[in-house]
């Protein structure tokens, strides 16, 4: 079993997310020609090594991941939220909320630690 | 060395089995060979089989960096069938099972190739709809193709799950009779002393390390047992095709390397008379007895890119939870082995089999879950690519650029995500 640490929920199987593929792939505008479009859709690195990916926390919180996994021993070595903005989307909800911050433990660096304390900030459907 | 026959094993018995000569020779690498096939795994090792028969080519080596076999051609479910639906796929693998078919007999080499039956279980009339077009064309292409009915299933293959409760009730099945498996070391030791035999040069624990280039030519390869010139370089490596690609100086290829897993069972008597397939939704799982009794059976992918060749427990579970959902009587066996292989997945689930950037480089890949049994018509074609240096008709569509033309050979239908292939 690989781990995965995920900022929002803490270390949890990777069974309990989906493989989205290759991290580093920018797709390109909607207009953009052929050729990129080609590159982007049909093109792999295929990198043995450190590679940057997409996981999709299904079984949590389902939120995108991007992930640095070496393709031959497995091992990560960092995992931060695929969107960005999400520490600034989430506090917003939590000032709403009457809650505290969250992206001071959850932002556009990797995470590995204090997902404890942002999995306690994440809202909480139950106590609403 | 001398042909295997009955008079041969008659012979050989009486001198209590030690005087067989070796199978193929172990040769010291030659400076320059006029065609260096880089990997010997099955399509390798057929490749050059016949570069040597069906094109008089000679001078040829085929370079293994470990031993033969030991690639994916040793850890595969050995399934054969020629079940494809699109233009090209499906002359290509009928051609093949009809290679299968005389193969034995063509390498003098017994394969142990068994037309057992390849049986798809269907599940719904609109699965059957969808099988009953899909075998209908396969016998435009001369294929042959059969639908079950209930009844028929549960006479052929009475241990399914039939009861009011099964977890996955069935309907029928979708049936190709000249599909079944063969013995896949002995596929791979029948080319190799057959390539042999002919001249080929087999030379195992010989990594290709570099390239040396000239322009747009490989002028030779660098290995781990010396430097080799070649007139003509293929490439046959399956999972490893990204790692030679960009060794050979060249950037990204619509593939990717992911690692399937394959079990087998604890030896049992004989209970499974076909080879059986099973797949609803995210399960699937394949399974035959072979020889020694031993239940052979896979599913699916790992699910994420690995060159490692080594299985995760998940895969393990949602295999066996398959396998036992159609075949409950199963459920107490005991796992005798599992391993994994690297697989080429490519971005359509069809194979390349094509010439390259490189004017005298050949590439022979993406073969997904699917490539043993292509073996024969892989190797029949790509050498017929290399000796011509023009594709033939049947694989002309099965090259690297067929996605900026718009040409996506795709069976499944699952879009350019290589893990949904199959
Ligand atoms: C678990 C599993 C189950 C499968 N089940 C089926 C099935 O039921 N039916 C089916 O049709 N197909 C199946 N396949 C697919 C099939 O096994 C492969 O598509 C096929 O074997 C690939 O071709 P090959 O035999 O030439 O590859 P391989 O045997 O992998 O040969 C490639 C060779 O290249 C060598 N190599 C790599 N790099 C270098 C280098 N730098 N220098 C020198 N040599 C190098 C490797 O050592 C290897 O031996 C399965 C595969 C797996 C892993
Ligand atoms: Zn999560």
């Amino acid at each position: 079993m690989i781990l995965i640490e995920c900022p929002f929920c803490g270390v949890r199987d990777h069974a309990e997310f989906r493989y989205g593929g290759d991290g580093s792939i920018h797709y390109p505008a909607l207009d953009a020609d052929l050729e990129h479009w080609h590159d982007a859709l049909y093109l792999r690195e295929n990198i043995d090594g450190m590679q940057l990916e997409t996981w999709h926390h299904v079984f949590g919180c389902r939120q995108w991941l991007l992930v640095e996994r070496d393709t031959v021993s497995h091992e990560i070595s960092s995992v931060k939220p695929a969107n960005n903005d999400i520490g600034v989307i989430l506090d917003s909800a939590l000032t709403d909320a009457g809650g505290g911050t969250f992206s001071s433990s959850v932002g556009s660096s990797p995470v590995g630690s204090g997902d404890a304390s942002g999995s306690s900030h994440v809202p909480d459907n139950k106590k609403e | 060395m001398a042909r295997y026959s009955a008079w041969s094993v008659f012979k050989n018995g009486l001198t209590g089995n030690r005087q067989w000569a070796r199978a193929w020779r172990d040769p010291e690498p030659q400076q320059h060979y006029d065609v260096v096939i880089v990997g010997g795994g099955l399509h390798g090792l057929a490749t050059a089989y016949y570069l040597a028969k069906n094109h008089r080519q000679s001078r040829i080596a085929v370079v293994e960096k470990g031993w033969l076999g030991g690639g994916n051609a040793g850890r595969n479910t050995t399934i054969v069938r020629s079940n494809y639906m699109l233009p090209g796929n499906r002359e290509f693998y009928e051609h093949s099972l009809k290679l299968w078919e005389n193969l034995s007999h063509d390498l003098n080499y017994n394969v142990m190739f068994s037309q057992r039956s390849h049986v798809t279980l269907m599940h719904d009339p609109g699965e059957m709809d969808v099988y009953a077009r899909r075998y209908n064309i396969m016998r435009l292409t001369g294929s042959d193709s059969e639908l079950w009915d209930l009844a028929t299933l549960k006479k052929e293959i009475p241990h399914l799950d039939y009861s009011a409760d099964a977890r996955f009730p069935l309907y029928g099945a979708a049936v190709q009779r000249r599909g079944g498996s063969a013995r896949h070391d002995a596929v791979a030791w029948g080319y190799a002393r057959a390539a042999d035999r002919l001249g080929v040069d087999i030379l195992q624990n010989c990594e290709v390390t570099g390239f040396t280039r000239q322009d747009s030519r490989i002028v030779s390869l660098q290995t781990t047992r010396g430097t080799l010139e070649a007139g003509k370089v293929g490439f046959a490596v399956a999972g490893n095709t990204s790692r030679l690609w960009s060794m050979a100086g060249m950037g990204r290829l619509p593939i990717e390397s992911h690692k399937l897993q394959a079990f087998v069972s604890e030896p049992l008597k004989p209970l499974i008379n076909h080879v059986v397939s099973f797949a609803v939704g995210g399960a699937l799982c394949y399974v035959s007895q072979s020889d020694k009794g031993g239940m052979v059976f896979g599913g699916d992918l790992d699910w994420y890119k690995s060159y490692a060749q080594r299985g995760n427990l998940p895969q393990v579970y949602d295999v066996a939870e398959a396998v036992t959902s159609m075949f409950p009587c199963l459920s107490r066996v005991k796992l005798l082995r599992h391993w994994a292989g690297v697989m080429d997945m490519s971005m359509d689930g069809s194979h390349f089999i094509c010439k390259t950037p490189l004017s005298n480089l050949y590439l022979n890949a993406g073969w997904n879950y699917g490539g043993f049994k292509a073996s024969p018509a892989s190797g029949w074609y790509f050498a017929d690519l290399i000796a011509n240096d023009r594709p033939h008709s049947v694989i002309e569509n099965h090259d690297l650029d067929r996605f900026r033309r718009g040409i996506i050979i795709d069976e499944r239908g699952a879009g350019p995500d290589p893990k949904l292939h199959g």
